[in-house]
């Protein structure tokens, strides 16, 4: 059985343990990182745990998402993950392109897509309730 | 067209060097393994030590949640910055010092410069794997390659600053760290930081303390082993505290410490790496490790001999270092997710509490009774900490270890295989394995089942597609936003 020096030290590390002493090896647990922020589902102790606190909001069926506000949301995306929304959602190009232009796999692609995307849907939805206020 | 396949960890290297080589050069002070040399030089006493490692104990809670707030609203790089910055300040106030007055506040300093850096660089690291990769996955491999590089620069400064020390004066290495922390300070200007602040769940100060409360009282596991992994912690502080008091009270050379200091820092690697191998879950290796600590936890009282009284130390240091890593496992295996956060910060803060009295009381023992006397305020604790070793090993014979994925997406395929059906917050976890039509057919069944019944997500999926088809028009227009790729850099 193999285990990487490193490996064992990410597991002394990410169990979130403080080892006391001056150079305590200060690490925190951190939870997986989510798509849709863990506030937005009810709790255990709620009705429905795991469903929606309250439902996205659809947006106007007259209105149609506009060019330039998802441009800004584009551009307010991380480079890695514009670069990906970019070459995938925009251009078409297939997974296996994608990978050799950036070096991220299927499943990477996957995982930045889901939580750019919804980045994007949220910006969008805020800049459509907002100039629906508005007029 | 070239097709170069890069691997996604390669960019991920790339801009994690920087970091790493700041954290690096930031673990390099030089004055550490000579510090309790130095203070006795300039007038300590046992009693003062335990004054001042309470005053740092006392800074670093106190700043650790504001530090924390403006690390994210600020910016994680500026406070590790700023904690350099002090650092810096405390070497200088450190070498200047000549009196106990002066150290104790360059102490403190040192205690912001704790503070400051605690948990910055984990949130930093996670933040900016999940920026290049999407996920969280490999976060631990690469917060635990910056902890090899912080290991290696404090084995290698421990090193250094004893013949440094031997060479020159123990003064000097204050003033030849200050370079040192200055070039990683460099290293981390030079870092691109994650923009990425809202990757991490963020847990408010109260709702930490609240949910810690509820699962300690709530479970009689949880709380043994959290008082074990705080008691563990307090131990291993202690030795790495006050082990070198012993070394100037039998005038070891002051080449001594910094080998000395190397093993003692090493033992926590070791300890990383025994692990895997012993065999903690049988009752004769717990007992093995219990009879070795207390026997060289008695070894320190009595002994007048160097060697034996270094050994002692290194093996205590590498028992408590095994004893902690089991213990926090423990912990993880008892502790739900969801408050996992909250209660490790909790065993964290309680290592801390209870290490600030426990250094007065050391102090003032060694100071009229002598070190010695001390030793057996260490053997009274690792006692402490095997009762509640074996209760809680015995607590957590019980319960079935609650194993947890590491991302989002594995916990939302895991929890649907698990209940049969799938929630909302599983459901948005896979969407674009959905419309990749990557998921299993069982899980892609649920999935649908679950979308007929539920307008929320509906929408959700609805609007996301929306987004996409938006997209592709987006680039069939003229001036559309141009695809940047690492090539063209090139």
């Amino acid at each position: 059985m193999k285990i990487s020096i490193g490996r064992m030290i990410a597991n002394l590390a990410a169990r979130g343990r403080a080892l006391g002493n001056r150079f305590v090896w200060w690490s925190r647990w951190f939870p997986p990182a989510r798509t849709v922020d863990a506030d937005r589902f009810q709790r255990g102790s709620d009705p429905y745990p795991d469903h929606w606190q309250q439902f996205p909001r659809p947006w106007p069926a007259d209105q149609a998402v506009q060019p330039e506000a998802l441009e800004g949301a584009v551009a307010a995306l991380p480079e890695p993950w514009r670069r990906v929304v970019i070459l995938r959602d925009g251009e078409g190009r297939s997974p296996a392109e994608v990978s050799a232009a950036t070096g991220l796999t299927a499943a990477q692609q996957r995982d930045v897509l889901n939580r750019a995307r919804e980045l994007l849907r949220e910006e969008v939805g805020r800049r459509l309730e907002h100039d629906g206020d508005g007029s | 067209m070239t097709r170069r396949v890069a691997d996604a960890p390669r960019s991920l290297a790339r801009r994690l060097l920087p970091l790493q080589i700041g954290v690096g050069l930031q673990g390099l002070i030089l004055w550490v393994p000579i510090e309790k040399l130095f203070m006795t030089q300039i007038g300590f006493d046992a009693a003062s030590v335990g004054v001042m490692a309470a005053a740092y104990a006392a800074v670093v809670p106190l700043l650790e949640v504001p530090s924390g707030i403006l690390a994210d609203r600020w910016s994680r790089r500026w406070v590790m910055i700023l904690g350099c910055v002090a650092l810096v300040a405390s070497s200088l106030l450190g070498g200047l010092s000549h009196s106990v007055v002066a150290y104790v506040i360059a102490a403190m300093i040192l205690g912001v410069y704790f503070a400051f850096s605690s948990g910055t660089i984990d949130s930093v690291v996670y933040d900016t794997v999940v920026e290049e990769t999407g996920s969280n996955e490999r976060y631990e491999t690469w917060i635990g390659r910056t902890r090899a590089a912080e290991s290696a620069a404090f084995v290698l400064s421990a090193l250094a600053g004893g013949v440094l020390a031997q060479y020159t004066s123990t003064r000097f290495t204050y003033f030849a760290t200050i370079p040192l922390v200055a070039l990683a300070i460099i290293g981390f200007l030079r870092f691109e930081e994650p923009r990425l602040h809202q990757a991490a769940e963020r847990v408010s100060l109260r709702s930490h303390v609240a949910l810690t409360f509820r699962t300690m009282i709530t479970s009689r596991v949880v709380l043994s082993v959290l008082l074990l992994v705080a008691a563990g912690g307090l131990l291993s502080q202690a030795v790495f505290e006050f082990g070198p008091l012993w070394l100037v009270a039998l005038a070891a050379p002051a080449a001594l410490y910094g080998p000395y200091w190397a093993v003692l820092v090493s033992t926590l690697g070791v300890a990383g790496l025994l692990i895997g191998k012993l065999h903690l879950d049988r009752w004769l290796m717990l007992a093995i490790l219990i009879i070795l600590s207390l026997a060289t936890a008695l070894l320190l009282t009595w002994t007048r001999s160097l060697p034996v009284l270094v050994t002692a130390q290194v093996v205590l240091a590498l028992v408590l270092a095994i004893v902690s890593i089991h213990a926090s496992r423990l912990l993880h295996d008892a502790v739900p997710s969801s408050v996992r956060a909250g209660v490790s910060s909790g065993a964290g803060t309680l290592t801390w509490a209870l290490f600030l009295p426990f250094s007065l009381a050391f102090g003032w023992v060694a100071q009229q009774n002598g070190i010695n006397w001390s030793g057996l305020m260490l053997a009274g604790a690792v006692v402490v900490v095997a009762v509640l070793l074996i209760i809680s090993v015995r607590a957590s014979r019980g319960v079935a270890p609650v194993d947890v994925a590491a991302t989002a997406k594995q916990e939302a395929v895991e929890v649907t295989q698990a209940a049969e059906q799938l929630a909302c917050k599983q459901l948005v976890e896979l969407v674009a394995d959905y419309l990749d039509d990557a998921l299993s057919p069982q899980i892609r069944a649920r999935f649908e089942e679950h979308l007929t019944g539920c307008d929320g997500c509906t929408t959700y999926l609805k609007q996301t597609q929306q987004i996409i088809a938006e997209l592709g028009d987006l680039s069939t227009e003229p001036n559309n936003v141009q695809a940047s790729r690492p090539e063209s850099a090139d």
